[in-house]
């Protein structure tokens, strides 16, 4: 038992490397649009990993995670546009004459890194802790969190002058003194994505194969037998939210220099919901299928946009529906259960030609 | 001497003006096994739920062990204290193997860190299986949870129970939607796990009480109504009148 795990975990292993140095070459192969949209593709990944955790593993399902990878890109945004500017252009429209006092900080990586990915999980703290120790659950817990994005998308767009308002923060030139602009610049924040993206696989790998995985599991399929068993569901509710939070916020960091812009839109409902459909759509409880779900809608996005400009929404539509549909468990869950029942099918067309060989006339075959 | 493991002292219960437990007074001893009786709506579950912290009673006091007041507890803090709770719908976890379903309940124990590790000791190891062995589903213990039978489910909640070595199990209408047999092996697995704690089980089917049962108490109408043998309560002429009859003085002193 002990030895076959170790050897699937090496197999899966090497696999795992394969990936990395695939997606590490993608370089070589893309254009640098191409690869530009790879990369935002790729941070999409890293959001819908921590959805997964949440959602897959934990069955809370947290329609603003758009919160989180907006907090996230914010705050890199904030970064680049201090490299640019002394004072943020929109704040001298709105009349502001000095940097705000919170603002200060973002001047300095060292701050602001870790905070892309702290500042998401203070904030899954604070409002999971009191959520869950309520026992607020299930379809309240999604509206909670739906509207928990709408507050801020409002805030943010009413605070012009502290956040640029509608428009968000835009004209980002710089990141450690690296032209934006410049395509090798880029190629080095698309190989940072894709680090990024291994180790967040690793790290939700590890998670889901510790314990851990067990009662997170356990807590979507009985999280009251949990309690009885002398468990706290509110404590690893709360663990798995911040570090879903935490992901998406890292994902929101690396988006920002790559497009060059963040703005309410990004972290409203919409986006929210769209982060659980690439989950929904690549199979909940797979890790892999998080990734595959969040990078084939939005390349799916991005192809019908480009080729369909009128009609693009409706057929993603189409897409979203018959997935539900057809494939409720998502892509892996298809290929999963598709794998066992092409086994049984072929063993069957097997008997059945081992029957019709033994015995020409249909009957079963007598001996003698 | 026998020692009280568990008091309730003029506990009273509340449904929006039901009262399901009206003033009760009822202990168990260390190293008991007692069987609760009544008829429909006399609070027998509620009373399970008042023990281990799923109903705040409106009134009373619950007393655990040497003198532990549990009535504010949260259910998870309750379990701990040695308080494991079956509840009558089998409720495993499906999505798990047997295997994970007893590692889980046993990692409990062992404090919030296991959970960040992915290794079991020899020594669980052979207590997941010598528990495994002893509600006999070990051939099973890499399948599913969810592929087993309703007896086997309850069979495999009760493991996870003993696993953790509670000093007291609450067990409620074990045998219910069960076969003959299975009922046999489930009074023979629950006075083998009542040997080295008490055990407080809530039952409907008079057959299976007598086949495991010592003391009885009788609930009705969320009061205690009677308490004994088996042959003493059921020749009783109240609880005779409240099972059969349900004369007006329902109440009436034994």
């Amino acid at each position: 038992m002990d030895t076959k795990t170790d050897k699937s975990a090496i197999f899966k292993l090497k696999w795992f490397a394969l990936v990395m140095l695939l997606l590490a070459l993608a370089p070589f192969f893309l254009s640098d649009f191409r690869l530009n949209l790879f990369g935002k593709f790729l941070t999409f990944a890293i959001v819908a990993l921590g959805i997964d955790l949440i959602w897959g593993y934990a069955g809370i399902l947290s329609l603003g995670h758009g919160l989180f990878f907006g907090l996230g890109g914010y705050c890199m945004g904030a970064y680049l546009k201090l490299q640019a500017e002394e004072l943020p252009d929109f704040m001298g429209w709105s009349g502001l004459a000095e940097l705000p006092w919170f603002w200060k900080p973002f001047h300095h990586s060292w701050f602001v890194l870790p905070m892309t990915i702290l500042i998401p999980i203070l904030f899954a703290l604070l409002i999971g802790f009191p959520t869950f120790r309520a026992r607020i659950k299930g379809v309240y817990f999604s509206i909670l969190t739906q509207a928990l994005a709408l507050i801020f998308v409002t805030l943010f767009i009413g605070q012009q002058p502290y956040t640029g308002g509608t428009n968000g923060i835009t004209n980002l030139q710089h990141i450690f003194g690296f032209s934006l602009a410049e395509p090798a610049t880029m190629r080095g924040l698309y190989v940072i994505t894709v680090l990024m993206l291994g180790m967040a696989y690793l790290l939700c790998h590890w998670l889901t194969h510790t314990q851990l995985g067990k009662v997170l599991v356990a807590i979507r399929d009985g999280e009251n037998r949990l309690r009885f068993l002398g468990y706290n569901p509110t404590l690893f509710k709360v663990l798995v939210f911040a570090i879903s939070a935490g992901l998406a916020g890292l994902a929101g960091a690396l988006f920002v220099p790559q497009v060059g812009i963040i703005s309410p839109s990004m972290m409203g409902i919409l986006p929210s919901v769209e982060m659980a459909i690439w989950v929904a759509v690549g199979g909940r409880t797979t890790l892999k299928g998080a990734v595959i779900g969040a990078i084939l809608v939005n390349a799916a996005k991005s192809y019908f946009s480009e080729n369909f400009p009128e009609l693009w929404l409706y057929f993603l539509g189409v897409l979203f529906i018959s997935f539900v549909l057809l494939f409720p468990q998502g892509i892996m869950g298809f290929l999963q259960k598709g794998r066992f029942e092409w086994a049984t099918i072929i063993l069957r067309w097997r008997e059945k030609r081992f029957a019709k060989s033994s015995s020409p006339n249909g009957l079963p075959h007598k001996c003698h | 001497m026998a020692v009280t493991i568990i008091y309730l002292e003029d506990v009273t219960v509340d449904f929006n003006g039901f009262k399901a437990l009206h003033g009760v007074n009822f202990f168990v001893d260390y190293g008991e096994l007692r069987v609760l009786i009544g008829p429909n709506g006399a609070g027998k579950t509620t009373l399970l739920d008042v023990i281990c912290g799923w109903v705040k009673p409106e009134s009373g006091r619950v007393i655990y062990g040497e003198g532990k007041d549990i009535n504010r507890l949260t259910e998870h803090k309750i379990a701990r204290l040695g308080i494991s709770r079956k509840f009558q719908t089998p409720s495993v976890f499906i999505n798990l193997t047997l295997f994970e379903n007893t590692e889980l309940s046993l990692r409990r124990t062992e404090g919030f860190w296991s959970t960040f590790s992915s290794s079991l000791t020899g020594e669980n190891r052979d207590r997941i299986f010598s528990v495994l062995n002893m509600i006999g589903l070990a051939d099973k213990a890499y399948e599913r949870a969810g592929s087993l039978s309703h007896g086997e489910k309850q069979w495999l909640e009760l493991g996870m129970s003993i696993v953790q070595q509670p000093s007291l199990l609450l067990v409620d209408e074990p045998v219910a939607g069960m076969t003959g047999r299975e009922r046999e092996k489930t009074g023979e697995l629950l006075q083998a796990i009542a040997k080295d704690r008490s055990v407080l089980i809530v039952e409907h089917d008079m057959e299976f009480v007598r086949q495991i049962a010592k003391k009885v108490t009788v609930l009705h109408e969320g009061t205690v109504l009677c308490e004994g043998s088996m042959e003493r309560v059921q020749n009783d002429p109240t609880v005779i009148e409240v099972y059969w009859g349900r004369g007006e003085n329902g109440r009436r002193e034994c």
